[in-house]
């Protein structure tokens, strides 16, 4: 397939507006790159925010992406687009299920059963399970992903003194994990 | 202190990418072809619909202009009135019905949801 070749390499920026660019006009093949070049990172972002809806959550956002695409205005980055849109949905699907039952953590370890460090991972997975919504996605966006407390904000569209707020509860809930990790 | 904490913990969810999975994408690129046939489809009966009223307008605006400065009826003993059974009237109606059967067809499946392949 075409789109294999994208997955090789990392897309600059220009490549990855020009990409955008075809697919919002309808390019089925330049979407497909697209997707290859996100899908990956995207789900894990989706499995630890939405456990095992996390696939559900990535398809939704992609999905909506596609409907979406000729809104992107470049001025951030696709990934982070991807993301806003993923957490929405998330939040969405969340709140229509009612968002009193707790989300179940990953029970999928798939590909991950040989890693030395799972134990940990199970029990990060736990912890995130255990936090609110709001919270775990800013602490995956914030620690996951790696980005500032500014991006952060703007991606999850609330005030930044909101997101502090969100990202110290997530880190007191999280500190217990790192008993006996040294990094 | 906080940066260090913060830090620390990133390296906990410091994890590999997972590999590409080729089913998934296949699958999202299929329901973007699904979803954009499904939007043609909806779309096509719209600008069908668009057309006939505009074409309706353009008829009935001809028969405005030429009832209004067409040849002197009313020297043939026929006034300014265009009769009901004339076949200009006849076609008129003809089209009216046509755009409003066209309209009803171009509008009846718009709340129906459309099946989501998965």
């Amino acid at each position: 397939m075409a789109g294999a070749a994208w997955r090789a390499r990392v897309l600059n920026a220009g490549e990855e507006a020009e990409l955008v660019r075809r697919a919002a006009k309808g390019d089925l093949t330049a979407f497909s790159a697209l997707v290859r070049q996100h899908e990956s990172k995207l789900r894990r972002f989706t499995r630890r925010l939405a456990g095992d809806e996390g696939d559900d959550v990535a398809q939704d956002a992609l999905l909506a992406a596609w409907r979406a695409l000729s809104q992107w205005r470049g001025e951030g980055s696709f990934a982070a687009w991807l993301r806003t849109i993923a957490t929405r949905r998330f939040l969405d699907r969340r709140r229509a299920a009612g968002a009193v039952a707790l989300l179940a953590p990953l029970e999928d370890i798939g590909d991950r059963a040989c890693d030395p460090g799972l134990e940990q991972r199970i029990a990060l997975d736990r912890a995130l399970a255990a936090l609110g919504q709001r919270e775990r996605a800013a602490a995956l966006i914030v620690f996951g992903e790696g980005y500032t407390h500014s991006e952060a904000a703007a991606l999850l569209g609330v005030p930044l003194g909101t997101l502090k707020s969100l990202i110290a509860r997530a880190r007191a809930a999280l500190i217990p994990l790192l008993e006996g990790v040294h990094v | 202190m906080t940066d260090d904490l913060d830090r620390r913990l990133a390296a906990l969810f410091d994890e590999p990418v997972p590999a590409l999975d080729e089913a998934f994408a296949h699958r999202i690129v299929a329901l973007a072809r699904y979803d954009s046939a499904v939007r043609d489809a909806r779309r096509r009966p719209f600008a069908r619909v668009r057309k006939e009223a505009l074409a309706l307008f353009a008829v009935g605006a001809s028969f405005v202009f030429l009832a209004q400065h067409g040849p002197d009826t009313a020297a043939a003993g026929l006034g300014d009135s265009i009769s009901l059974g004339s076949p200009a009237m006849l076609g008129m109606l003809t089209l009216l019905l046509g755009s409003i059967a066209a309209a009803r067809t171009g509008t009846g499946d718009r709340g129906r949801q459309q099946p989501i392949m998965t």
